[in-house]
């Protein structure tokens, strides 16, 4: 209930109406309540991912196992990456994430690495092995 | 010309090429330049270019272990990236597995000495493969993909064979399975054949006139080595040398031949029975100082007389077989009438009395000699107990044409030896019947005549029997 909204009116009870971006699970005292009804592609929260022991240089993409969306893309300049993803409702295909690292362009060579791993709110830290090519 | 810009990728993973590979021209990839270039282009962010590969691809390749340019290197092709038979003409020094595995295209390189531009075709399933490699790449490495399994199934079994077999030069193959990938390696070696003179036409005009024939026939050869079975036969025309019935094979069993030996393209034929062991070289056998080795199981006729003892044939048992050696013993310095004996000598001053022991019935004109030798003369005398007897041949262990007949009363057990010569001088020399040489051995000879006005003291010698036969010369002493 922490991101109730008071409105000043009640809307037309038959039609309907958008809610204010910061929507939520809410209710009046009065005789009508209202319920947040969430859509899949809203995210509910942040996951920190942390990627430890990464080679430097390895280019770094976060996926859907679906390979439907592209979370993130990057060239790792350390040997740790934090990465803030956004968690969506339980059930969303977006929550399954494919991480890939690569580095086949500048030696030292290593070989694709890849891992799968659910997001969810909160903070969670993988350790990547890179095996040398 | 870089493999960049050499191949293409397709969103669904195919590999192809701009335009084909050129033999000669064209400069090969490694598969490790292969997977090089493909993990290149899986760390980009984005496609570039005609290559639709980059990180939001999955992983198009890996190696089995770690990049090494110094090895082979098998990569595999992951998951629905692959190449097709035009494209693996491109590489070398490695192997290419893709489709789950269902494909495979194995390194295959020749080693060895092989003369410069060594013509090499490789046979599969019996066939040749199309030759997608120059004659020159023998002089510096010569290594390529062949296709080894495909749609799952090994190609004959993995199995292929690596020819050279170039008319002039002496022939090589090797047999190789290329079911496990990597890169296997054809040891080959090719040297010129100073034996080929005659074009590669007037070869295989001379071959026209040969017949070559795949049956099983029981031939003594005559040297010794008695009736033995032959798988096939090599008739001559009886005016073709050995010499260039030797080059009338190689040029049929070349590259180039288009005959068929022993039902099979005379550019594949190696042996004439799978139990026998090849001959690399010179499928029909090696021709070295003048004389052909015929290989194994071969029966050659038609020999012209001049060649009768240039060649030596193996049967089918694997023995050995020599044309006979026929050689004769001669004693000069003769007058008529002068009495000669040539004995085998005993080494103890005196000739072998007792070479033999026979048993012969009265009045017989062939008697059985136990051990009788092979290089006993044709014709000649025999000694038995001391009595003399000619006869006119020998089959095995009977000499026949005895004359006179064996005396009243026969012989049992008695002592008998054959002399070389035995028998009056009718000139100034005399040379015994022709017998076949097997190992040299000495004879000693004794030469006596006390008729007046020609008598001499016994003259008395040894001489030695060689490959070329035997003569010794008498020493006239005169003795009146």
């Amino acid at each position: 209930m922490a991101n109730a909204v008071a409105f000043d009116y009640y809307p037309d009870l038959a039609g309907t109406f958008e809610l204010p971006a910061n929507r939520g699970v809410f209710s009046s005292t009065g005789l009508i309540l209202f319920q947040r009804q969430s859509l899949p592609t809203d995210p509910i929260g942040i996951f920190a991912l942390t990627l430890n022991n990464i080679v430097t240089g390895s280019s770094l993409q976060i996926e859907s196992q679906d390979s439907s969306t592209v979370f993130h893309n990057s060239v790792v300049t350390g040997t740790t990456k934090s990465v803030a993803l956004q968690v969506y409702a339980s059930g969303s295909p977006l929550n399954a994430l494919r991480i890939k690292v690569r580095k086949g362009s500048v030696e030292p060579f290593y070989q694709p690495y890849e891992t799968l791993l659910p997001a969810a709110v909160g903070a969670q830290s993988i350790y990547v092995s890179q095996i040398p090519d | 010309m870089t493999i960049n810009t050499t191949f293409t990728i397709a969103a669904n993973g195919n590999i192809r090429q701009g335009s084909a590979f050129v033999p000669g021209t064209s400069v090969r990839f490694t598969t490790l330049d292969l997977h090089k270039w493909l993990q290149d282009l899986a760390d980009d962010p984005a496609y570039t270019g005609d290559d639709v590969m980059s990180i939001l691809n999955s992983n198009p390749s890996e190696l089995a272990g770690k990049r090494n340019a110094a090895r082979p290197m098998p990569v595999t092709l992951l998951p629905n990236v692959n190449i097709s038979d035009a494209e693996a003409q491109w590489f070398r020094f490695g192997s290419v597995e893709q489709n789950s595995g269902a494909d495979l295209y194995t390194g295959l390189k020749v080693l060895g000495t092989l003369v410069a531009n060594s013509p090499i075709y490789i046979t599969q399933s019996n066939a040749k493969l199309p030759k997608y490699w120059a004659d020159a790449d023998v002089n510096t490495s010569f290594q390529i993909l062949v296709k080894a399994k495909s749609a799952g199934a090994l190609i004959d079994s993995g199995n292929v064979s690596v020819f050279s077999r170039k008319y002039g030069q002496t022939f090589s193959h090797f047999d190789l399975n290329l079911s496990a990938g990597g890169e296997q390696v054809a040891a080959l070696g090719t040297s010129l054949d100073t034996n080929i003179i005659l074009s590669a036409a007037a070869a295989e005009a001379i071959y026209n006139t040969m017949t070559v024939a795949v049956a099983n026939t029981t031939q003594d050869l005559g040297g010794g080595q008695g009736s033995l079975l032959h798988k096939g036969t090599i008739t001559l025309n009886g005016t073709t040398t050995l010499a260039d019935a030797y080059q009338a094979l190689m040029w049929a069993s070349s590259e180039a031949s288009t005959a068929t030996i022993a039902g099979v393209p005379g550019w594949r034929y190696r042996v004439l029975d799978a139990a026998y062991a090849e001959n690399v070289s010179a499928p029909f056998g090696t021709f070295a100082g003048g004389k052909w080795f015929v290989a194994q199981g071969w029966w050659v006729t038609g020999v012209m007389p001049a060649d009768s003892k240039n060649y030596q044939l193996i049967s089918d048992n694997g023995t050995i077989e020599t044309p006979p050696n026929t050689v004769q013993v001669s004693v000069s310095g003769l007058v008529l009438g002068d009495y000669v004996l040539v004995a085998r000598d005993n080494g103890a001053g005196s000739y072998i009395s007792t070479e033999y022991t026979v048993t012969a019935a009265a009045a017989a004109t062939s008697i059985t000699v136990t051990g009788l030798k092979t290089d006993t003369p044709a014709s000649g005398v025999i000694r038995i107990n001391g009595d003399r007897y000619t006869y006119t041949g020998w089959t095995g262990t009977t000499v026949s044409g005895l004359s006179p007949a064996i005396k009243a009363g026969g012989y049992t057990a008695a002592p008998a030896f054959i002399p070389m010569l035995d028998g009056v001088s009718a000139g100034t020399s005399m040379t015994s019947a022709s017998f076949q040489f097997g190992t040299p051995f000495t004879c000693r000879y004794f030469v006596r005549n006390g008729t007046d006005g020609s008598a001499i003291v016994p003259f008395e010698s040894t001489l030695s029997v060689t490959s070329t036969g035997g003569s010794g010369t008498a020493v006239r002493g005169a003795d009146e």
